[in-house]
């Protein structure tokens, strides 16, 4: 076997799908350069109902009571801690799902967490909410973690639905 | 390793097929498969990005091209540094006690699981056989 020239053909049929993925995602490589993607890989035109919020704004919501809180953790997570008057809704049991276990109104404001940090799950459920028709969700991007370090109110074991 | 000309063009045609396919279903929705990737979290949001929109392409070359026959080792050398790769992304996946898509088949993924695991091997086991194939075979390849 030449080895030589197997590297060099793999070269090239990297360079060639560098510059097919370059040309043909070249809108999204435009927006990712202006920082479009940079807080979340969200698209605004095909989720223009899902924004992603931080502590002020989420404590803000939960004062105003308006908001529901949905928690998206696995379930032993919730029963262990969760933002007070939180709802479990695990990703994993749920991103299946054609129809929503929710029973809210669609127009009501949601608010997304799961552990903070890096966990994606807030942000993967926000998308299947967003599918079933919710379209004013936000998504809490300092999550559990940030909620409950801050000292907010939070409870165990509740889940209200 | 097989020699067989009849297992090797089969064992093309598979790993060509599925790679194709795999490409070909994650090509429409690269911030999906971005996603998708950075829920390993392994790499960092950047070059999920940038993985996201190259990968597929790799994939959807290398696939025709061991489905053509045309530059069968590199891209059979290609498809098993990756296969490789998924190898080991996988198993620490798991390891680290991860719960995420693989993100492999586009909207069709299934779990990173042991599964996928055995799929990935086999498919190596494929590729390494393209790879290896002496020249003998090259003459019988379709």
């Amino acid at each position: 076997m030449n080895f030589k020239k197997t590297i060099l053909g793999a070269a090239l049929i990297v360079l060639a799908a560098v510059l097919l993925g370059l040309a043909a995602h070249f809108p999204l490589v435009q927006k990712f350069l202006k920082g479009e993607f940079r807080g979340s890989l969200l698209s605004s035109d095909r989720y223009p109902g899902i924004t992603l919020i931080g502590l002020a704004e989420a404590e803000e919501l939960f004062v105003r009571g308006s908001a529901l809180f949905i928690d998206s953790r696995p379930k032993q997570k919730f029963s262990a801690g969760h933002i007070l008057n939180a709802v479990s809704i695990p990703l994993e049991e749920n991103k299946k799902k054609l129809q929503s276990p929710l029973t809210v109104p669609l127009e009501r404001t949601i608010i997304v967490y799961c552990d903070g940090g890096d966990c994606q799950e807030s942000l993967a459920l926000a998308k299947v909410l967003y599918i079933q028709g919710y379209k004013n969700i936000r998504v809490f991007t300092g999550g559990w973690a940030e909620w409950a370090g801050t000292g907010h109110p939070t409870a165990k074991n509740h889940d209200p639905q | 390793m097989i020699r067989n000309k009849y297992f090797l063009l089969a064992f093309r045609l598979i790993v060509g097929v599925v790679f194709f396919a795999s490409g070909l279903l994650k090509i429409g929705d690269p911030l999906a498969f971005a996603q998708d990737i950075k829920n390993f979290r392994i790499v960092s949001h950047e070059v999920s990005f940038m993985t996201a929109l190259i990968l597929p392409w790799i994939e959807i070359l290398c696939g025709a091209l061991l489905i053509t026959g045309i530059l069968r080792r590199p891209s059979a050398f290609l498809v098993s540094c990756l296969l490789a790769g998924f190898i080991i992304l996988v198993g620490v996946t798991m390891a680290r006690g991860i719960d995420a898509d693989c993100g492999c088949f586009g909207t069709l993924s299934h779990r990173a699981d042991w599964r996928l695991l055995v799929q990935d091997v086999l498919l190596l086991f494929f590729s390494l056989n393209i790879l290896f194939a002496g020249s003998a075979s090259r003459k019988y390849s379709a």
